[in-house]
């Protein structure tokens, strides 16, 4: 007697019913299995367009299958097209699931230390192969992504669709874009550059602010991993973005799935009577299955979408890496993240502890507790007037403190560095190092003489030296900061200095200026200095 | 249905060309970051070089008073530079220059030993104040000056017959512009006359920049003159020539910075390094800025 009998049924088969239609047959078994629950028959009836037969085996895999159990088996027709959605949801966990799988590639490249990590930098754009592609990508996602949630939060608001019974759904979707937005924002740190680490000090110093000082400053330390940012701060913020941040998500997104299987998807507003939620009472005749119709629109949606973010990303959009971080010198202009820039706009208002942690925490309190607030029985966009319009200057307001965040609004530095800053940026190449190197002819060039500049590009930016020369004699900027500089002159020698390598000085005088050129700590005067490279290709970007 | 069909097949098509696209052409991109890369590192260290180096070795790489030149076929010229071989240096001339600043310069090689300073440390890792990455673009930017000497033919050495510290040799007759050129080659110039015609370190040659408004020509003689003179100097001209050979027996008083530990911070070189001809035409140069 054996005490192993092997058995393979397959051959059984064989036996019986002759090799091809045995193989066909455990092929088709095969793919059912991988789809939990349809057959090759079912997949081209699907492929084929024909009407779902009865019974339908296309809600198999709603029953059956892992993937497919977090999406309804059917849909009202109402809301299979844009409108209401516009799919808003479907993108931004589209955008997650890009996120990750860019993220993961970059990670095989990256160590978290400040001594390496902008050399890592350096080696994914120099030396790995799709490291630029796919870092562009990443940060592309980043972006769409932060807008993505940002309208699909204004859109579920618009169409009411925070209100019974979909409070809670609400609440972590707030969760998600708090998420969203820090894991935006902790990626910025990584690449440790200088806008990495000025950009997210500026936002950690905003904790330091928490009442009593010694919690303030418990915390600071705490965000920045010691008295300064370093190796510690840089490890936090790497563990935060691709460890903790990401699991939350990944947590609240299955809740947030799993509460619209329970809710349904609501209904335009219009289309249902008020006060009623009739999003899981679809009549049979108003069936849109997920199979194969909604699976389609949404792959094609995203095929769409992978298509132009890789097309964008290879052709234009390049993410910025600027100079090593380097906690001694501050880039004039920094500033915090675009979707942060409402938070610096609110500062410039007054207080810190008041518009810098008080009025954020109000707004996303508000945020949070609307649903159960504002619990008005209609969803219809006529009954309201008064939400909608609250929305509406909300993102209004949200807008114009975004604009005060920004540079253009009430920056009282000295208006000689504004001038050079505009030419010579220290945040981005600027105009100056990406003009063309050849036609920076040698010489001493007053701005205000600048069309008798040899060269056009020369012209070009003598001319744009002296606007800036101009509006810091007067304009309303200067006028409201009181700082304009009487009869500024602005001054530009390029010198041929090694093979290759021009050295640029911008000198701005005022009122006559000193008598020795550029010699340090002199008065009325301002000089800085800056190498520009024949090789150095700043308009091609990092 | 179709037209799904056909616009997701489409995209996810175009979408594996693009990535085609990228794969041919990656290798020309990151060739090119590579070229710009080292660009933007040269201007770094254009800048840090600005800040950090050119007090003592000038803006150009030139040399100061304070520590040698930079810029000079000496450390850039041929396959073994000249001060590779004095320094009987194995490495290459990127290491050369990377260790020395990266570390320093404790114990000066034997031809700079008269420099008033020692090359600092520069690295954070040897405890200095710049990241490995900005004494690279340092590095860099030093080496940036190499490419002006590729075509160097080392002179032939002039046999110079070192006028020594006797100063009471004879000299032969001195030219007052010959001296002119000659003390700027001999650096001296970058201590006594600066740009502005200061002097910034010694004592200053020019009349207008001396407080008491007389030029080198005229003090020499007033200083022999003064009580506690402690040199061998009977005239002037051996003043003068006692002061550049031999700069310790006298060090004017009344500036603490004129001497370190007892000895001038002047160059004690210049008896072995000038012939006679120079000497006499630096003495006249001199004699004649009263």
């Amino acid at each position: 007697m054996a005490v192993f009998k092997p058995h393979i049924p397959f051959l059984d088969d064989v036996k019986a019913k002759g090799f091809v239609p045995a193989l066909l047959f455990k092929t088709n078994e095969v793919v059912e299995r991988v789809t939990a629950g349809l057959d090759i028959d079912d997949i081209r009836s699907v492929l084929r367009g024909d009407p779902a037969p009865r019974p339908n085996p296309r809600v198999k895999p709603h029953a059956d299958g892992f993937w497919f159990h977090m999406r309804p088996t059917y849909y009202h027709n109402l809301v299979t097209g844009l409108y209401p959605s516009f799919r808003l949801g479907w993108l931004s966990t589209y955008f997650f699931a890009f996120e990750v799988i860019t993220g993961l590639f970059l990670m095989i490249y990256y160590t978290p230390s400040p001594l390496v990590a902008y050399e890592n930098m350096l080696n994914i754009l120099a030396n790995v192969p799709f490291g630029r592609l796919m870092r562009d990508l990443h940060k592309l996602g980043a972006e769409l992504m932060v807008i993505v949630v940002l309208l699909h939060m204004l859109r579920t608001f618009v169409t009411g669709n925070y209100k019974k019974p979909r409070q809670f759904t609400w609440v972590t979707g707030i969760v998600l874009l708090f998420v969203t937005l820090l894991l935006s924002f902790s990626g910025y740190l990584l690449p440790w550059d200088q806008l990495s680490l000025w950009a997210v000090t500026i936002g950690v110093s905003m904790v330091e602010a928490i009442p009593p000082q010694a919690v303030g400053d418990m915390v600071n330390l705490i965000a920045r991993g010691g008295p300064q940012f370093n190796a510690g701060g840089l490890l936090r913020w790497y563990l935060l973005h691709v460890l903790l941040l990401p699991l939350v998500g990944f947590v609240f997104l299955g809740v947030h799935y799993y509460k619209v299987i329970i809710h349904g998807h609501g209904l335009p507003p219009e289309a249902e009577p008020v006060g009623e939620d009739t999003a899981k009472r679809v009549p049979t005749d108003q069936r849109t299955y997920f199979m194969p119709d909604i699976l389609t629109r949404e792959l094609v949606y995203v095929a769409l979408l992978t298509l132009i973010c890789v097309a964008w990303a290879i052709f234009s959009f390049h993410a910025p890496l600027e100079p090593h971080a380097d906690s001694l010198i501050t880039p004039l202009h920094t500033t915090a993240p675009w979707y942060f820039l409402f938070v610096q706009g609110m500062l410039k208002i007054g207080d810190k502890v008041f518009w810098g942690l008080v009025a954020p925490g109000i707004i996303t309190g508000l945020l949070v507790v609307i649903p159960y607030i504002e619990v008005g029985p209609s969803r219809r966009y006529g009954d309201r007037r008064v939400g909608l319009s609250l929305a509406m200057v909300f993102v209004a307001s949200m807008a114009i403190l975004s604009y005060m965040g920004t540079p253009h609004y009430l920056v009282s530095s000295s208006p000689d560095q504004e001038i050079v800053a505009e030419i010579i940026p220290q945040t981005h190449p600027g105009p100056l190092r990406e003009s063309d190197w050849t036609q920076l002819t040698a010489g001493t060039y007053h701005a205000a003489d600048w069309q008798t500049a040899p060269t056009p590009t020369l012209q070009h930016l003598l001319e744009l030296y002296q606007e800036e020369v101009e509006a810091a004699e007067n304009s309303d900027r200067c006028r409201r900061a009181g700082n304009c500089l009487a009869e500024p002159e602005g001054q530009m020698v390029i010198e041929e200095w090694q093979t290759d390598i021009k050295r640029i000085t911008f000198r701005v005088i005022w009122e006559g200026g000193p008598a020795d050129f550029c010699v340090l700590g002199q008065q009325h005067e301002f000089c800085q200095t800056v190498y520009y490279h024949k090789n150095a290709n700043y308009w091609q970007k990092p | 249905m179709t037209w799904r069909v056909i616009v997701g097949t489409l995209s996810f098509v175009l979408t594996m060309i693009l990535f085609g696209y990228v794969a041919v052409t990656e290798q020309d991109r990151m060739a090119t970051f590579d070229t710009a890369y080292q660009a933007r590192q040269v201007e770094t260290g254009g800048q840090l070089f600005e800040s950090n180096c050119a007090t003592c070795h000038g803006l150009d790489g030139k040399g100061t008073g304070r520590a040698p030149a930079l810029n000079t076929p000496d450390l850039l010229a041929g396959n073994v530079p000249a001060r590779l071989k004095e320094a009987g240096w194995g490495g290459t001339l990127q290491d050369f220059i990377q260790s020395t600043v990266a570390g320093g310069r404790p114990q000066a090689s034997a031809k700079f030993v008269d420099y008033p300073e020692r090359m600092p440390t520069w690295s954070q890792e040897f405890g200095g104040p710049m990241r490995t990455d900005q004494v690279d673009a340092v590095v860099a930017y030093v080496l940036n000056w190499a490419p002006a000497y590729a075509n160097f033919t080392p002179a032939p050495l002039p046999t110079v017959v070192p006028v020594g510290i006797d100063i009471t040799v004879a000299l032969p007759v001195g030219d007052a512009a010959a001296g002119e050129t000659a003390v700027t080659t001999a650096g001296c110039t970058a201590c006594h006359i600066s740009a502005g015609g200061a002097a910034t370190v010694g004592p200053a040659w020019l009349a207008a920049s001396d407080p008491e408004g007389v030029g080198i020509g005229t003090r020499a003689g007033l200083r022999l003159a003064a009580a506690d003179y402690t040199g061998a100097a009977t005239t002037p001209a051996q003043y003068l020539f006692e002061s550049i050979v031999n700069p310790d027996v006298y060090i004017v008083p009344g500036n603490a910075t004129y001497a370190a530990n007892g000895a001038s911070i002047m160059p004690h070189t210049y008896a072995t390094t000038l012939d006679a001809q120079h000497m006499a035409d630096i003495i006249a140069y001199l004699q004649s800025l009263e």
